[in-house]
C-alpha cells in the first residue's frame, strides 16, 4: 500500500492526514487498515439510536468514543462534530443536540463513502 | 535487571491501543487490556511485571478512575506509574486523575514523540527510586547485623567485668553466671503468677538479667583486707564492706550511657538495694516491702540461694532442701512472701541445676 492511496483519501476527504500516519508511527499500512476499519464502527449507530431516544448520558458517551476514534485517525471535521455534541449534552443544552447531530451525520455518511469507496 | 520494561496500555478502543503500541513496541514489552477490570487483573498479578500503565478514562465494565480507586486499595498505587491517555481534559477530570495520583494527563489524540518523552522520564525515575529502596534495603540489614554483635559484644564485656570483679572476692566465672540464670528464673515465675506487678516482657526478663550481673560491682572499692579476711569481721569492717552497695551505685552513675539504657538504671537499683529487707531491716536505706524494687529482690534472694548452695572459702556447699528452708525461716535475710512462693515453684529447676 503506497502513500498514494493516503495522499488520494485525503484530497477527497479535504483533511490532513499526515500527523495521524506519524501516529501511527509512520505505519502506513496499520494506519489505512484502521482507516478502512472506521465505516464498521457500530458507535456511530449507537449514536444514533441514543439521539432518536434522546438518551443524553448514552449521546455524551458514543459522540465521545467517536471523537477519539476520528482524532486518532486525523478526521478533523468529524472530531470537530462529535465533540459539539458531547460538550451540548454537559451543558444541558438538549435542544442544540439534534441539530448538532444532523451536520454531524451528514458529514459522517461523506466520509463513510470516500473510506468505503 | 536490565532489559526491556513492559507497559500496560488500557483502552477498549482497538485502534487507541494500536497508536500505543507503536509507540512504545520498539523501547516495551507491551500488554494490552480492554477495560479496568481485566488491567486490575493484569496488574496485581507479579509474574507479569508491568512497570507503568497508560490508562482510558470512558470504558465499558470498569472505568479508567475505578481502576485507579482500586489499584490505590491494592497498595501499589506509589509503586508503578498510570498515565492517563484521555480525550477529556476537563478541569474536573484532570483534578480528579491527578488526586487518584496519576503520574500525567496526556490528551488524545496523542502525539507519539512527546508521550514517548513524558512516558519514559518517568519510568525512568521510578528505575532509579527502586535501585535506591533496594541499596537502603542492603545498608538497613547491614545495620541491624551489626546491632547484634555489638549487642553480643556488650554483655561479653559486662561479664567478663563483672567476674574479674567477683574474682577478688573469692568467687568465680560461673557464679556470675548462676546469678543472671537464677534471677531469669525467678522473674518468669514471678511473672507466671498472672499478678499485674510482675509482667514483665522478654525484653525486660533479658536485660534485668544481665543487669544483676553487675550487682557486686561496688567491691572494687573495698580492700581487700576486708574483702578477703577470713574470720568474722568488726562491726567497722562490716559497715565500710556495706558500702559496697552505695559504691557501686555510684560507679555505675558515672557511665555515660546511664541515662539512656534501661539496663544502666536496673544495675543502679540492684546494685544499691541487693542487701534491703523486706522488713526495712537492710541497708543501704531500710526501704521496707515493695519500696525494694523487685529486680532488686530478686537479685537479693538469688544471690543468697547461691551463696548457700555452693562452696565457699569460709564454708562448705549447702544442699538445697535445707538452704530453702534456712531461708524460708527467715535465717538468712527477710523476703517478700511472693519470692519465697517462687523459689518453693523453682524448687525442681534449681536443685538439678536446669536453669
Amino acid at each position: 500500500m503506497s502513500m498514494s492511496y493516503i495522499e488520494k483519501t485525503a484530497a477527497a476527504l479535504g483533511e490532513n492526514l499526515e500527523p495521524a500516519v506519524q501516529r501511527f508511527g509512520g505505519n502506513v499500512e496499520l494506519y489505512a487498515r484502521f482507516l478502512k476499519k472506521f465505516p464498521q464502527d457500530p458507535t456511530a449507530d449507537a449514536l444514533a439510536e441514543a439521539v432518536r431516544q434522546k438518551n443524553y448520558p448514552e449521546v455524551e458517551r458514543s459522540a465521545h468514543t467517536l471523537k477519539g476514534v476520528a482524532a486518532n485517525l486525523g478526521l478533523e471535521t468529524l472530531r470537530a462534530g462529535s465533540d459539539a455534541l458531547v460538550q451540548a449534552v454537559r451543558r444541558q443544552s438538549f435542544q442544540e443536540v439534534d441539530s448538532l447531530y444532523e451536520s454531524f451525520a451528514a458529514e459522517y455518511a461523506r466520509v463513510k463513502k470516500i473510506l468505503e469507496g | 535487571m536490565s532489559g526491556r520494561e513492559t507497559i500496560l496500555i488500557v483502552d477498549d478502543m482497538e485502534i487507541n491501543r494500536a497508536v500505543l503500541c507503536e509507540t512504545f513496541k520498539d523501547s516495551c514489552r507491551i500488554m494490552e487490556a480492554e477495560n479496568g477490570k481485566q488491567a486490575l487483573e493484569y496488574v496485581l498479578n507479579p509474574a507479569n511485571r508491568i512497570s507503568a500503565v497508560l490508562l482510558d478514562i470512558v470504558m465499558p465494565v470498569m472505568d479508567g478512575f475505578e481502576f485507579l480507586e482500586m489499584l490505590h486499595k491494592s497498595g501499589l498505587a506509589g509503586e508503578i506509574p498510570v498515565f492517563l491517555i484521555t480525550a477529556d481534559t476537563s478541569d474536573a477530570s484532570m483534578r480528579r486523575g491527578y488526586n487518584l495520583g496519576v503520574m500525567d494527563i496526556i490528551e488524545k489524540p496523542i502525539v507519539p514523540y512527546f508521550v514517548k518523552k513524558r512516558v519514559e522520564s518517568v519510568m525512568e525515575l521510578f528505575r532509579a527510586r527502586r535501585k535506591l529502596n533496594r541499596k537502603v534495603q542492603v545498608q538497613s540489614d547491614q545495620i541491624r547485623q551489626q546491632e547484634r554483635e555489638i549487642l553480643e559484644l556488650n554483655q561479653a564485656i559486662i561479664e567478663t567485668l563483672s567476674t574479674a570483679i567477683e574474682f577478688r572476692s573469692g568467687e568465680s566465672g560461673s557464679h556470675v553466671k548462676r546469678i543472671r540464670r537464677l534471677t531469669g528464673l525467678f522473674l518468669e515465675e514471678l511473672k507466671r503468677t498472672g499478678k499485674s506487678d510482675y509482667q514483665f516482657t522478654d525484653e525486660q526478663i533479658e536485660e534485668i538479667s544481665l543487669a544483676a550481673i553487675m550487682h557486686d560491682v561496688g567491691k572494687i572499692s573495698i580492700s581487700d583486707a576486708i574483702l578477703n579476711k577470713p574470720g568474722k569481721l568488726t562491726s567497722e569492717e562490716f559497715e565500710i564492706m556495706k558500702t559496697h552497695t552505695v559504691k557501686g551505685s555510684e560507679i555505675l552513675e558515672l557511665i555515660p550511657q546511664y541515662k539512656e539504657k534501661d539496663l544502666y538504671h536496673y544495675a543502679y537499683e540492684i546494685c544499691r538495694y541487693h542487701h534491703e529487707r523486706w522488713d526495712g531491716k537492710g541497708y543501704p536505706d531500710h526501704l521496707k516491702g515493695d519500696e525494694i524494687p523487685i529486680w532488686a529482690q530478686v537479685v537479693s534472694i538469688a544471690d543468697v540461694v547461691d551463696a548457700l548452695t555452693n562452696k565457699r572459702v569460709y564454708k562448705p556447699a549447702i544442699p538445697f532442701d535445707e538452704a530453702a528452708a534456712m531461708i524460708r525461716d527467715g535465717q538468712c535475710g527477710c523476703f517478700n512472701p511472693d519470692l519465697l512462693e517462687a523459689l518453693d515453684n523453682c524448687s525442681d529447676k534449681i536443685r538439678s541445676g536446669n536453669y
